[in-house]
């Protein structure tokens, strides 16, 4: 189970703190099946177990908006019986043989995780590959997981995260497909039916729409077999509708949701930067150098000097489409205003000042030293080759970067802080009850 | 079906669950006792290059002094806080610049302080722990503003969410007497009068190497990380630690108590009974392990007997969780948690629960739903060695809990030999003679949102 408020917030993904000397060890190879389907394999035969981390190019904005929530609906159902097996049939034998399957998604994609242990990877491929082509989609499982939704929907629509992250989508997103709600609302999802998700499953998973990351105890030609298993009777490509671009059209204003509750959340939000652009670095750097750690400006300034808040963080929202540059505080009624109000002078003081050298060097130390944590465990080593393929980076990306790390200078950085922090343009989106300070 | 999120945002707070995933041998920890008293227990993991060390104080906020709820986690932000000189006031600053993470969690019982790191950095970090575990100026100047900080910590975590209000009058309610009835965070008047000399004396008082014990996981062998143990830890001086309230919890109640709460911010009701249970540390080993046995073959998803019954096929409920908090020094409670399906009232809910539960009492459970479950139980355990940090988070937790490390490494046997005629004695004790303490949490308009909650 990972956190709903994670997943509405991470439409894209969060920040990525990657990448040191020890990825030398990280070695990335490249598996295409005889069927043409791609993955990126780390073989690690210590540990009887394999993970997987596959997504389809189908999240929750590729549904009209008064299909909103189907996607969601989905991702609950796919484990509530397939071909031959009902709902506990199916999930006895996942509890049995220890498989832990799971299904997600967020605006762009619609994500499955799979951990098996080799002993049993025969039967774990045989039901992943069940769900996705004979998903049942009965109707009692179908009421159940609804009704469920909309019972954890009343509970969020009243929750301060919930509504920090509705209101961004809403202001922010209004009139493009990133707009819609993943979860939908009580009303879209009181009208979808099964057939609903059988339709988009046909139009949605597809060879095409595939991106695969493996990590553990298999070889590049047990994984190739396995991939022509699982996906090799998919269509070649997927028919759903392309998302069209989006248009940052959100500058400097402040919009307040009026709620009772004792401290504001708050958002704060510029335009961001694409993982694909090269200058992408230089806003890793920035980003943990403004909010992205204990020891950045706004962490250091804003709590640990003027104690306004508990969190406050920044970090960069990425959809295939739109990018943001954001953070996040929760600080008293009484000082919400003050905090925003400091936040957007550090930016001015950033953008005209720039960075010190020592800032800098601390960045880099951090970004590049910090990429072991990604590799905790197979799961984690997946995710990090999945996420590496969403964005289009090299293979050898993992022994280069160090290198690119290393290589920003100073100067650099702080021209591109210039062009790029905007502290007119930072807008703010307050749930709760400020109150002006004189 | 996966479990939704509102029962978690509840999970969360409860605190330990009892259940964590072992194997006989399972983590293989070697340890070493310095001659002050801290215990280092090692699990070594080579797969890559990083390192978890985990520094652990047997002290939580059950120890904050009367009037003082709450203390011991001021007293955990305050050891991240002071002189840029001081191992405190640089401990963020240097684990960031190594590329590493950190953070710190207080509970009752104890206050654990962890750092993720590049293997090659180990010492660099227990350099830091050491100097704040041997010394730590706590002053005016770093202490004041970690107040506010402290509120609004807990404004996020307890004022602004229903659940943690519901839950923290639930404990207020349910247990009289031992102190884990108060918020770990503290009471909001009583955290604006912390001092800095509170402060100061928490951590003279609890904050030694005889009161700590230090977990090291990942890519170090045994016999390097032992050398530096004693390097750093070793010339710190065991102190003379006080004596900790012995403080007992009453019998339950003997009638059971209904609480229930009212909230505009919430549409749908929830109902929590908390049945007065066992404890491991109560010397009820054999019940404990009957326990867990049963709070997992209750509740797993699908499958599980009230899932299956009140979820899956009755459809009386969105979702239910069972809890047994069995492993700590304050009192036992196996609590169930069930959020009703729409239209469905919690009267009709509770009346199908009792029956379920009144079966259960009498006709026992049988011997293939608890090979199952021991099943589903052993199942997780051969991904053990395949998350080197949840390792080592795990075995900390346990020990911290009172679970000797014996006891945790033969966890798989003692769970393979609970047997039925266990569960059903354990069954008819904790449901038999219902004393529960049952919540319930409903919206402040349920005309409105069309339900009867009475």
């Amino acid at each position: 189970m990972r956190g709903f408020l994670n997943r509405l917030l991470t439409g894209g993904i969060l920040f990525f703190s990657l990448i040191s000397a020890s990825q030398a060890s990280l070695k990335i190879q490249e598996v295409i099946s005889s069927h043409g389907i791609k993955a990126w394999l780390v073989e690690d035969h210590t540990i009887p177990v394999i993970s997987l981390r596959m997504s389809f190019k189908a999240g929750a904005s590729y549904v009209p908006a008064e299909k909103a929530g189907l996607v969601e609906v989905l991702s609950h159902m796919l484990d509530e019986g397939a071909g031959t097996l009902n709902s506990r049939e199916f999930n006895e034998k996942l509890q049995k043989l220890a498989i832990d399957l799971s299904f997600e998604c967020d605006s762009d994609e619609f994500k499955i995780f799979l951990k098996t242990t080799k002993n049993h990877h025969q039967e774990a491929f045989d039901l992943l590959k069940l769900a996705l082509t004979q998903p049942r989609f009965d109707a009692r499982e179908f009421e159940k997981i609804r009704s469920a939704i909309i019972s954890s929907l009343k509970v969020q629509e009243k929750t301060p995260d919930y509504l920090v992250a509705k209101t961004f989508k809403e202001v922010l997103m209004a009139n493009h497909p990133y707009g819609r709600l993943r979860m939908g609302t009580e009303e879209t999802l009181k009208k979808l039916t099964p057939h609903d998700l059988k339709a988009f499953v046909q139009k949605a998973f597809a060879k095409d729409a595939l991106t695969i990351g493996v990590c553990g105890d298999i070889t590049p030609q047990e994984l190739k077999k396995t991939l022509d298993h699982m996906f090799g009777d998919l269509p070649d490509q997927s028919s759903l509708p392309q998302i069209p671009s989006f248009e940052h059209s959100w500058d400097g204003e402040t919009k307040i949701v009026q709620t009772n509750f004792p401290q504001s959340r708050a958002l704060f939000v510029q335009k961001g930067l694409s993982a694909r652009d090269p200058e992408y670095i230089y806003m890793v750097l920035l980003n943990q150098i403004l909010g992205g750690s204990p020891t950045s400006r706004l962490f250091s300034q804003v709590r640990a000097r003027e104690g306004y808040v508990y969190t406050i963080s920044t970090s960069s929202e990425n959809y295939d489409h739109a990018y943001f540059f954001l953070g996040e505080l929760g600080s008293a009624n009484r000082h919400v205003l003050s905090a925003l109000k400091l936040i957007r002078e550090i930016w001015s003081q950033v953008k005209e000042k720039g960075v010190t050298q020592a800032e800098l060097e601390e960045a880099k130390s951090y970004v590049a030293g910090s990429f072991v944590l990604n590799l905790t465990s197979s799961g984690s080593i997946a995710e990090l080759i999945h996420y590496y393929q969403r964005w289009g980076y090299p293979m050898d990306y993992p022994q280069k970067r160090d290198k690119l790390i290393k290589s920003v200078t100073l100067d650099q950085l702080n021209k591109f802080a210039e062009k790029f922090l905007d502290p007119q343009g930072l807008s703010f989106i307050i749930v709760g009850k400020p109150e002006a300070q004189n | 079906m996966k479990h939704f999120n509102r029962v978690l945002l509840f999970l969360a707070l409860v605190g330990l669950s009892a259940f964590s995933p072992l194997q006989a041998a399972v983590y293989h920890p070697k340890i070493h006792k310095l001659a002050n008293g801290l215990e280092v227990i090692v699990i070594e993991n080579h797969r890559a290059p990083l390192v978890i060390h985990m520094m652990v104080f047997k002290t939580g906020t059950n120890d904050s002094p009367w009037g003082k709820s709450g203390l011991a986690h001021y007293l955990e932000h305050l050891m991240f806080k002071g002189n840029p000189s001081s191992a405190a006031g640089r401990m963020m600053q240097e684990v960031t610049h190594l590329g590493g993470d950190l953070n710190a969690q207080t509970t009752s019982e104890y206050t654990l302080y962890y750092e993720i790191i590049p293997a090659l950095h180990l010492e660099t970090v227990m350099k830091l722990d050491a100097e704040r575990m041997a010394k730590l100026e706590i002053n005016d100047q770093w202490a004041k503003p970690e107040i506010s900080v402290i509120l609004e910590e807990r404004h996020m975590r307890i004022d602004n969410t229903v659940m943690g209000k519901f839950r923290e009058e639930l404990d207020a309610i349910d247990i009289r007497h031992h102190p884990s009835r108060f918020p770990t965070i503290g009471w909001e008047h009583e955290i604006k009068a912390y001092t800095t000399k509170d402060a100061q004396n928490f951590y003279r008082d609890w904050y030694a190497p005889n009161n700590a014990f230090l977990v090291i996981g990942g890519d170090i062998a045994f016999d390097d990380a032992k050398k530096l143990a004693e390097k750093y830890y070793g010339s710190i001086p065991a102190k003379h630690l006080p004596s900790k309230l012995n403080i007992k919890e009453p019998k339950g109640y003997e009638l059971p108590q209904f609480f229930e709460m009212t909230s505009e911010i919430t549409e749908d009701p929830i109902y929590v009974a908390r049945y007065p249970a066992p404890t491991f540390n109560e010397g009820e080993k054999k019940k404990f392990y009957a326990l867990a046995v049963l709070e997992n073959l209750l509740s797993r998803p699908v499958t599980g007997r009230l899932t299956e019954s009140l979820v899956e096929r009755q459809h009386l409920a969105v979702q239910l969780s069972v809890n047994y908090t069995g492993l700590q020094a304050g009192p036992g409670r196996f609590q169930l948690m069930i959020a009703p399906s729409q239209k469905v009232s919690l009267t009709k809910l509770e009346k199908t629960l009792a029956k379920e539960l009144e079966k259960l009492v009498r006709d026992g459970v049988t011997a293939e739903e608890i090979e199952n479950t021991k099943d589903y139980i052993l199942a997780e355990l051969v991904y053990t060695q395949d998350d080197i940090i949840k390792a080592s988070q795990t075995l900390a937790s346990l020990y911290a809990s009172g679970m000797p490390i014996q006891e945790i490494e033969s966890w798989p046997d003692a769970i393979k030999a609970v047997t039925p005629e266990e569960i059903n004695q354990v069954l008819r004790e904790v449901f038999a003679h219902p004393q529960p303490v049952v919540g319930r949490l409903v919206p402040k308009n349920s005309k409105k949102s069309g339900r009867d909650t009475k």
